[in-house]
C-alpha cells in the first residue's frame, strides 16, 4: 500500500493533461472550430485532423479540446457555488439544530427525492436558457449531498474541546464556524468535491445530449456525443473523441479524489 | 434513460425536415395544381408505377414494416396535425376527390365533379358502391355530414362554404360564397359515416373508405393496417403495414440497418449513413418551405434594409451542401416548386451571397457595426439546427452575430409560432393544402398565422387580387407578384424546400410519390421472386 500515492499521481497527470489542452484551446486550435468544410467531411483520424473531421467538416480534435473547456467550465462553477451554498447551509443546520435543522433538512430530503436530472430539466425549461442557467440547475441538484456532509461534520465538531474552548474565550458564532469547524470539515468536503466534479462533467453532458445544455454551434462534450449518434457507424470517431475526454477526465477526478481519501484521511 | 426522457419530454419529431406547423393545424390532405415534379437525384430502379395495377415484378400479398419518427396524435382527419399522421391516414381516409401522384385530382367517393364557370358551384356525383371499413355504403348524408364537420373544424378552404345540399341522393353540390378554383383541392377532405365523429370518436376508432383499415394501435408503439377487401378501387397489394414509431432519425436508420423495419423517410443526411445498395432511396421535395424567419415586428428586422443585409448575407447553396449534402432547391420566396403554375424560379437568385451588399445596406440602416440577434430553433429537428451553425458562420462574415437558442416543440410553437415572442427562427413551413394560398395567405398583415408579422399594404391588395381571380392565367400572374414582394421587402430569408428520402429495402417496390407528405402503402407491393 502507498496510501494512495499513485492513484493520486496518476489523477493529477492526467487532469492535468486535459486542462492543458483546455487552457491551449484558448490560444490555439489546429483548426477554427466552425470552420466548415464539405469537401473534407466525415475524414478518419490522420495527421491532418488528429480525431478525423465531423459530418459537417469541421475539425473533432479542435472541437474536442474547445468542449472540455465549456465543460469543464460548467463542472467548476457548479462545484464551487455548491460548496458555498452547501457550507452555509450545512454549517448553519448543524450549529444551531432545533427547528432550523428541521426546515433545513426537510428542505434538502425534498430536492433530493427527486432525480437530479429531472430537477435541472425542470430548471431549465422554467428559465431563460443559457449557460448560466445550466450551472444553477446542476448546482442545485448537487448541494442535497453536499449539505448534508457539511452538515454531519458540523455536529461531530461543534462540541469538540477545541471549540467549546475557543467559545469560551468569547469567539463570535460566525467565527467558530469559519476559522474551527469549516476547516476541519473541509478534508472530508474535499473528496465530495472531486467526485462531484466528475458527476457535474457527466451531468453537463446528459442535458447538452438532450439539447438543453450548451447551445450550439459552441461545442461541449455532450453536444458532441448528441450530434454524433446519428453517424456512429460511418464516423465513430465524432462520438469516441468527446467519451474519450470525458472517460479520461472522470478517470482523472476520480483518482484524485481517492488518492487525497487514502492519503489524507484514511 | 436519456432516450425515455427525449421521448416524452420533447416530443421527438425528429430530423424530419417536415414543419407540423402548417396553418395551425387543418389537416386536410392536399395536391398540387401543377405536375408534380420528379425530384432531382433519384436513385436509379427507384421510379415507381403509378398505376395500381398488379404490374410485372410484383407479388400479391405479404407484410411491411415501416417506421416513422413522429408519434401519430391521433387518426381523427379533422383534428390530427402532425404530418406524419397526415401520412399514414391518407391510407385509410379518401375524400369527394383524391389527389394523384401528377398532382391532379381524380374521383375517389365522388365517380365525378363538375365545377360552373365562376368556381362558385361544386357538383359531385357520389361512386356506387364505395363501402366504409364498417361495411356500410357510403350515402349523401354520410358525404353532407363529413363536410359540414369539415366546416366545423375550421378545415382550410371550407370558411368559404356556404351551403351543402344533395337533392337526389346520388349528387351532392356544394355552393361556395366566393368563387374559389381550389376548392377541389379542399374537396379531398374526408369522408367518415354520419354522426361518427360527432365527439371525436374516430381519433380511436378510425372508419374511413381508403383502401386499408387500422386493426390495431398501441401507444408509442405501432399501428396496424389491414388490407380492406371491399375497397371500391384497385385494392392494395399488401395484406398488412406494421407502423412503426420510433423515437429519432438516428434510431430510424438503426434500425432499418438491423432489418426491425422495411422502409423509413429522412433527410439526406441520414440517407447518406445507408450502405451503398442497401437500399432502394425515392428523393422527392419536403413541399414546405424552409427560412431563416425574421420576426418584421422585431428590431432590427423591422427595417426592410436589416432584412435585404440577411439576405444578402445567407448562402442558401451553402447551406444545402453543408447540411443536405447538396441536395435540395434553393428557394427565394415563400412558394414551392411542385406548384409549378405559381412558382417563380427566378426568385431565388435574387438575394445571391454579396456580404459587401449586406454590409451597405446594414450601414445605410445605421448598424454599420453589425448586430447581434437571437434565433429560436426547436431542438427536435437536427436538420434546423444544423441549418443555423452553418448560418452562424455565413452571418458573421457580414459582421452579424446570430446566436443560437434551442427550444423544444412544445414551447416553440407556444412562444414562436403564437405568441411571436422571437426575433429569428429557422423552420420548414409546409402548407396544409397543396394550394399558393396556404403557402402565401400568412403574409397578409391581419392573418392569424402571420408569425412574421410581415405588414405590407401592397402584398395584401396583390394577395386579395389574387384569390378572387377566376382566370387562371391572371390567378398564376398574381400568386407570382405576391411571391414577387415577399422577395422585394425580404419578409424573411428564404433557404430551400428540403429534399426528402424514403428508404426501402429491395424486397418491395411499387412507391409512388406525392406532391404532399403521404405514404400512399396501397401501390407498394413486395417483389415477385
Amino acid at each position: 500500500m502507498n496510501h494512495g500515492k499513485t492513484q493520486l499521481r496518476t489523477g493529477l497527470i492526467l487532469a492535468s493533461v486535459i486542462a492543458g489542452l483546455a487552457v491551449l484551446s484558448l490560444f490555439w486550435t489546429p483548426y477554427d472550430i466552425n470552420q466548415m468544410d464539405t469537401l473534407s467531411r466525415m475524414q478518419p483520424p490522420s495527421f491532418r485532423h488528429l480525431f478525423g473531421t465531423d459530418n459537417m467538416g469541421r475539425d473533432v480534435f479542435s472541437r474536442a479540446i474547445v468542449g472540455g473547456r465549456f465543460t469543464l467550465a460548467v463542472a467548476l462553477s457548479t462545484v464551487a457555488g455548491c460548496t458555498v451554498i452547501s457550507s452555509v447551509l450545512g454549517l448553519l443546520s448543524g450549529y444551531a439544530g432545533g427547528i432550523i435543522d428541521e426546515i433545513i433538512m426537510r428542505i434538502v430530503d425534498a430536492v433530493s427525492s427527486f432525480p437530479g436530472l429531472l430537477i435541472a430539466l425542470i430548471i431549465v425549461t422554467v428559465m431563460k436558457q443559457g449557460n448560466y442557467t445550466i450551472v444553477l440547475a446542476l448546482c442545485i441538484t448537487f448541494v442535497p449531498s453536499f449539505t448534508r456532509i457539511v452538515r454531519t461534520g458540523t455536529l461531530q465538531y461543534k462540541n469538540a474541546d477545541f471549540v467549546k474552548s475557543n467559545k469560551v474565550f468569547g469567539d463570535s458564532d460566525v467565527r467558530l464556524l469559519l476559522v474551527h469547524v469549516l476547516p476541519n470539515i473541509l478534508p472530508l468536503l474535499l473528496s465530495s468535491i472531486i467526485i462531484g466534479l466528475s458527476n457535474a462533467i457527466l451531468a453537463e453532458s446528459g442535458m447538452s445530449y438532450l439539447g438543453l445544455g450548451i447551445q450550439p454551434p459552441a461545442p461541449s462534450w455532450g453536444r458532441m456525443l448528441y450530434e454524433s449518434q446519428s453517424y456512429i457507424f460511418n464516423a465513430p470517431w465524432c462520438a469516441l473523441a468527446p467519451g474519450l475526454m470525458i472517460v479520461v477526465t472522470i478517470v482523472a477526478f476520480n483518482c484524485i479524489g481517492e488518492g487525497i481519501r487514502k492519503r489524507y484521511l484514511a | 434513460m436519456k432516450r425515455k426522457l427525449i421521448t416524452t419530454i420533447i416530443s421527438f419529431a425528429a430530423a424530419l425536415a417536415l414543419a407540423a406547423c402548417g396553418s395551425g393545424s387543418a389537416p386536410s390532405a392536399s395536391g398540387t395544381q401543377g405536375e408534380a415534379t420528379a425530384a432531382e437525384g433519384s436513385t436509379p430502379g427507384a421510379a415507381a408505377a403509378p398505376d395500381a395495377g398488379a404490374s410485372a415484378g410484383m407479388q400479391e400479398g405479404g407484410d411491411f414494416v415501416y417506421g416513422i419518427a413522429t408519434e401519430i396524435d391521433n387518426f381523427d382527419p379533422f383534428t390530427a396535425t402532425t404530418a406524419d399522421a397526415k401520412s399514414v391516414y391518407f391510407n385509410i381516409y379518401e375524400g369527394l376527390v383524391k389527389v394523384s401522384p401528377d398532382g391532379t385530382f381524380k374521383g375517389a367517393v365522388a365517380s365525378d365533379y363538375k365545377i360552373s364557370d365562376d368556381a362558385k358551384t361544386y357538383t359531385f356525383t357520389l361512386r356506387d358502391g364505395v363501402k366504409f371499413h364498417n361495411g356500410q355504403e357510403v350515402t349523401a348524408d354520410d358525404v353532407i355530414y363529413s363536410l359540414q364537420h369539415a366546416k366545423d373544424s375550421k378545415m382550410t378552404g371550407f370558411d368559404n362554404v356556404e351551403d351543402i345540399s344533395s337533392k337526389d341522393g346520388k349528387t351532392i353540390t356544394v355552393t361556395l360564397k366566393t368563387g374559389d378554383t381550389d376548392f377541389l383541392a379542399d374537396a379531398s377532405s374526408p369522408i367518415v359515416p354520419r354522426d361518427s365523429d360527432n365527439n371525436g370518436e374516430l381519433a380511436k376508432k378510425p372508419v374511413g373508405t381508403g383502401p386499408f383499415m387500422l386493426t390495431d394501435y398501441a401507444v408509442q408503439d405501432h399501428a396496424t393496417l389491414e388490407k380492406f377487401k371491399d375497397y371500391w378501387g384497385t385494392p392494395a397489394h399488401l395484406d398488412k403495414v406494421t407502423v412503426k414509431f420510433i423515437a429519432s432519425s438516428s434510431d430510424l436508420l438503426m434500425n432499418f440497418q438491423s432489418g426491425a423495419i422495411q422502409g423509413f423517410m429522412a433527410d439526406t443526411s441520414i440517407i447518406q449513413q445507408l450502405p451503398a445498395d442497401s437500399a432502394v432511396v425515392n428523393v422527392s421535395n419536403s413541399n414546405a418551405v424552409q427560412a431563416l424567419y425574421l420576426n418584421n415586428a422585431a428590431k432590427p428586422f423591422d427595417d426592410v434594409r436589416v432584412r435585404q443585409a440577411v439576405n444578402y448575407a445567407v448562402d442558401a447553396d451553402g447551406v444545402i451542401d453543408t447540411v443536405d449534402y447538396g441536395v435540395g432547391t434553393k428557394l427565394g420566396s415563400a412558394m414551392i416548386p411542385n406548384l409549378k403554375a405559381y412558382y417563380d424560379d427566378s426568385l431565388a437568385d435574387v438575394y445571391n451571397v454579396n456580404v459587401e451588399k449586406a454590409k451597405e445596406l446594414l450601414a445605410e440602416a445605421g448598424l454599420a457595426d453589425g448586430f447581434s440577434f437571437t434565433v429560436k430553433v426547436p431542438s427536435n429537428y437536427q436538420v434546423h439546427l444544423d441549418t443555423a451553425q452553418v448560418l452562424v458562420n455565413q452571418l458573421a462574415a457580414a459582421g452579424i452575430q446570430m446566436n443560437i437558442e434551442q427550444v423544444d416543440w412544445a414551447t416553440w410553437l407556444e412562444n414562436v409560432y403564437t405568441n411571436r415572442d422571437y426575433e429569428a427562427t429557422i423552420i420548414s413551413v409546409d402548407g396544409a393544402i397543396a394550394s399558393p394560398t396556404a403557402f402565401l395567405s400568412r403574409y397578409q398583415s391581419d392573418a392569424d398565422n402571420n408569425f412574421v408579422n410581415f405588414k405590407s399594404d401592397q402584398f395584401d391588395k396583390a394577395y386579395a387580387k389574387a384569390i378572387a381571380d377566376v382566370d387562371e392565367s391572371a390567378r398564376e400572374k398574381d400568386f407570382k407578384e405576391c411571391q414577387k414582394i415577399l422577395s422585394d421587402e425580404a419578409a424573411s430569408a428564404y433557404i430551400q424546400d428540403i429534399a426528402y428520402n424514403l428508404a426501402y429495402t429491395k424486397d418491395f417496390t411499387g412507391f409512388v410519390q406525392y406532391p404532399l407528405y403521404a405514404t400512399d402503402f396501397s401501390a407498394i407491393a413486395r417483389t415477385a421472386k
